[in-house]
């Protein structure tokens, strides 16, 4: 019996193809090549990159959403801040939310659009997401009272 | 037909009817076992953040909506000098608490904006809004509740319809600003006969980690002063 089943594992050590004596197979006998099993452990390991990238990408999205609603209300924040102080000079400056919102700087500019009693306000808030700055940005006019 | 290559004695059997031998088979198990735990682990895993994502978004979703509320129903807060009701004292009362911890703040006002929760067509357009946590019994969790009431009365803080606008909060905090900029964490229009220029609006949440969350922005009140 002990015999047999070692004799069985050797058989089966030689079907995956790690024998030097393959030419004694027949056709029907013989085991994949190794070019065979590199082949398909390729295809495999692609396949589960993939599948792994796409978890990845939702788990991103998820967060880029949640950084998009913090910074729409520091941009709106921001915005009330500017309607508060009245008509606006036109200015271009930017700075930070200080230690409530590290993450987030934001970017002020108010300009003239043609027409004396309006100004356009932009408020840009911007962040860093991984390679890549991400911005949400909030235009009004606001008018000479 | 060539000879079979053959190792020993045993083979005499024809190839055909030839089995897996237990060997064979538990090697086998072996091998799909494993790749089976593997697999799963990575699959419990991406379900595990799949739930902590959900959960996360729905806290972002509440905060987002209750804050649009706050903020929508604040920045029409009306100057109760400004009506002129005989033997109505009306009011814009925001205080400053704090229950075990956490930010409890209060604000109860007059406001423009509301919800049309009846369809009495005499209702003024005035409505009495209020915005404060309390405790929920059952879960012994606070819970955001806004008050509106379509009839002005002497109590501002008071009466009306009251409904949860928020679970899972964990504080709210109001800060006032005056036309100078200054910041008050309350304000009672009895002592300062004016609005606020500016409030800033802040909710926190608690995750399923026990971490705080922090939504805050600000709201400029278009009928500020006196």
């Amino acid at each position: 019996m002990k015999s047999k089943i070692t004799h069985n594992i050797r058989r089966r050590i030689l079907f995956l193809g790690f024998t030097a004596k393959k030419k004694a197979y027949d056709k029907q006998n013989a085991g994949f090549t190794l070019l065979e099993v590199m082949i398909t452990l390729a295809v495999i390991a692609i396949s589960i990159v993939a599948i792994l990238r796409a978890l990845g990408m939702s788990v991103d999205l998820s967060y880029e959403s949640k950084n998009i609603t913090a910074a729409t209300l520091l941009a709106k924040g921001k915005m009330a801040e500017v309607e508060s102080e009245g008509f606006p000079e036109i200015e271009e400056i930017s700075g930070d939310f200080g230690d409530e919102s590290p993450n987030f700087r934001w970017e002020k500019s108010i300009s003239e659009i043609g027409i004396e009693e309006l100004r356009k306000v932009e408020i840009r808030v911007l962040w860093q997401e991984g390679n890549n700055e991400k911005k949400v940005e909030l235009v009004t006019l606001i008018s000479e009272k | 037909m060539r000879k079979r290559w053959n190792l020993s004695h045993s083979s005499q059997k024809n190839e055909r009817s030839k089995g897996f031998t237990l060997a064979e088979i538990l090697i086998a198990i072996a091998i799909i076992s494993t790749i089976l735990a593997i697999v799963y682990s990575s699959f419990a895993s991406t379900m595990r953040s799949i739930t902590i994502c959900r959960e996360k978004n729905d806290i972002y979703q509440i905060a987002r909506l209750s804050l649009e509320r706050i903020a929508e129903d604040v920045s029409a807060a009306f100057p109760p000098k400004d009506l002129q009701l005989e033997d109505i004292q009306l009011g814009f009362i925001g205080e400053d608490r704090e229950v075990s911890g956490i930010p409890w703040d209060t604000l109860h006002f007059i406001s423009t904006s509301h919800l049309e929760l009846s369809n009495d067509i005499k209702s003024s357009g005035l409505h009495e809004i209020g915005y404060s946590l309390e405790m929920d019994l059952e879960t012994d969790q606070p819970v955001l509740f806004r008050r509106q009431d379509d009839t002005l009365d002497d109590e501002t803080d008071k009466g009306g319809v009251v409904l949860e606008l928020a679970e899972g909060i964990n504080g709210i905090d109001f800060k006032y600003y005056d036309d100078e900029g200054e910041e008050f964490n309350e304000w009672l229009y009895d002592d300062k006969n004016a609005l606020p220029k500016m409030i800033k609006i802040t909710l926190s949440f608690k995750d399923q980690d026990g971490n705080n969350i922090d939504f805050s922005t600000q709201v400029y009140l278009e009928m500020w002063g006196g």
